[in-house]
């Protein structure tokens, strides 16, 4: 397929003057002095470790509102009054082993292909005119993963368009007009938000692509289907293996090692397929970690009814989110993820604490010998 | 209270690459998030100083500006934003002007493609990194990206060549 074979040079030509910064600011901040940056970060993961009462106090109330309310496409905040007591609700180690439990029986199947069909969205603060409020910007997704890596892998795209987030977010909408475009701006460090583009509410058409790279990644390291075939069934041994892929962490993972661990484990629960053995060997990893605490009964972002376990992720641009998995006990598989505020602060200054910011639902997952959709 | 040497060091490194890395930024985060990701990025990069490669600066930089990027704007509205901003790019082309319609099919091809698609085309074509330092940036392989540069190529060429065929109805160049 070369009917353009300067399509690089067409590229490169088309570079938009954009890319140019008018000029290179002064430094944008006093350089802080590094030995006391890296304290200040040693502190801040011992705070997250240790379970406060505000946090748990804070996973508690989160449980009863959804247990109030399971009907609900989306937990609303909840006033400090709303707390009720949840019923004894399982230890984190008793879900977590469990699952494990359950994810050793779900034995690897035969089938060319690993399909997992998702659904994920986002809660942004959108604004029109001087109105705003929340909406939730949805996403399907469907990948047909090639199990040798001979074939390619198919991924399936789907915007499904932006909605208001509560009954009081749908009203401010209607109010505004129902409009098709909304503002999305920037989130500033103040939890203010900057100026806006316009984007459109509506959904997009379902867009698919082969791909021939790997699709998924340890930390920041790209591995291959068979990679994620051959990771260690053993807890310790899984440990080390993820642990390889540890440089320092950074970026959108925790730089702490122990904080990185439990982020990179967790993905193999949800994000990330692997077999039945690797994941049961995940849930046990994660059984060992500190932090880890119990949400008891919840429900996901669709209503379906698991155990649940959550931990949390410290962020200095958000302030701590609350990272939330919902398991099926009776597979082990997880049914769904979410993300929480759990102390506004920085871009989530203006929410409140329990806020939806994102969340992540498995709708399907099996393996087929059929040819992938295209 | 940084030791000086490591900040004047710093400080010429900020701005030898200040417009790379903003440029990265436009590119991957949008115009309007630049500045902000451009700031985070040095600040990131001045507290993992001592673990810059030599000799490798731009892509260390850009590898921790995508995970500033990645951390904070990953999620959707932030791709619907930078699509968009693509598009206007493409319209903003004033129509007068020689290859114009080659500019716009190929920036709103680029629009429409996959944001791993786009990361790994404008990596060589608007920053100008030779594969392997590019290949550093997404942290792989040199011959994995070049598996995934030749498939967003590929398809690039698709997505132009379906991009230019309403403007060649209207006005046939070539």
């Amino acid at each position: 397929m070369k009917n353009h074979p300067d399509v690089m040079k067409a590229l490169a030509e088309a570079r938009p003057a954009q890319l140019d910064p008018p000029r290179t600011p002064p430094f944008p901040f006093p350089l802080p002095d590094r030995t006391v940056t890296g304290r200040r970060h040693r502190r801040f993961r011992a705070a997250a470790l240790i379970p406060a009462g505000a946090l748990a106090a804070a996973a508690v109330t989160a449980v009863a509102v959804v247990a109030i309310d399971p009907g609900g496409p989306a937990p609303t905040p909840h006033g400090p009054g709303a707390s009720v007591e949840a019923a004894q609700p399982l230890a984190a180690s008793q879900i977590l082993l469990t699952a494990a439990e359950r994810s050793t029986e779900d034995a690897p199947r035969s089938g060319r292909y690993l399909v997992v069909r998702r659904e994920s969205g986002s809660v942004i603060t959108v604004g029109s005119g001087t109105a705003t409020y929340e909406m939730t910007a949805k996403s399907s997704q469907e990948t047909w993963l090639s199990r040798s890596g001979e074939e390619p892998t198919w991924v399936t795209f789907q915007k499904l368009g932006l909605t208001p987030l509560t009954p009081a977010d749908a009203a401010a909408w209607r109010a505004a007009g129902s409009p098709e475009q909304v503002m999305i701006g920037k989130p500033l460090p103040t939890g203010e938000l900057g100026p806006g583009s316009a984007v459109s509410t509506s959904a997009g058409p379902r867009e698919s692509s082969s791909w021939g790279a790997d699709l998924y990644a340890l930390g920041d390291t790209s591995v291959s289907v068979r990679d994620l075939e051959n990771l260690p069934t053993d807890p310790p041994a899984l440990r080390t293996a993820l642990l390889e892929h540890f440089h320092g962490g950074g970026g959108d993972l925790p730089t702490d090692r122990d904080q990185w661990l439990l982020a990179v484990a967790s993905s193999l629960i949800t994000d990330i397929p692997v077999s039945g053995p690797v994941r049961a060997a995940a849930f046990r990893l994660i059984a060992t970690m500190p932090g880890v605490r119990s949400l008891g009964v919840v429900t996901d972002q669709r209503g379906r009814e698991g155990q649940g376990f959550a931990f949390t992720s410290v962020n200095a641009a958000s302030g701590p989110i609350e990272r939330r998995f919902v398991i099926d006990l009776a597979t082990g598989r997880a049914l769904g993820e979410e993300s929480r505020v759990l102390r506004p602060s920085g871009t989530t200054a203006k929410l409140k604490p329990g806020s939806l910011l994102g969340y992540s639902v498995v709708l399907e997952q099996r393996t087929t010998d059929e040819t992938p959709p295209k | 209270m940084a030791d000086p040497e490591s900040a004047q060091e710093f400080t010429a490194l900020y701005a030898d690459n200040h417009p790379r890395v903003y440029a990265y930024a436009v590119a991957r985060a949008g115009q309007p998030l630049a500045d902000e990701v451009v700031a985070e990025t040095f600040l990131v990069a001045w507290r993992r100083f001592a673990q810059m490669p030599s000799g490798a600066a731009l892509p260390w930089l850009l590898g921790v500006a995508r995970n500033v990027i990645r951390e904070r704007y990953r999620d959707e509205g932030r791709q619907r934003a930078v699509a968009a901003e693509m598009l206007a790019w493409a319209a903003d082309t004033p129509d007068v002007a020689d290859g114009v319609a080659e500019r716009s099919a190929v920036l709103t091809a680029l629009a429409r493609l996959s944001e791993n698609d786009r990361e790994v085309l404008t990596l060589i074509a608007w920053d100008g990194l030779s594969p392997r330092a590019a290949a550093r940036v997404v942290n792989c392989s040199t011959p994995a990206f070049l598996v995934r540069l030749h498939r967003a190529r590929t398809r690039l060429e698709r997505a132009v060549a379906a991009a230019e065929e309403p403007a060649i109805t209207k006005e046939p160049s070539r």
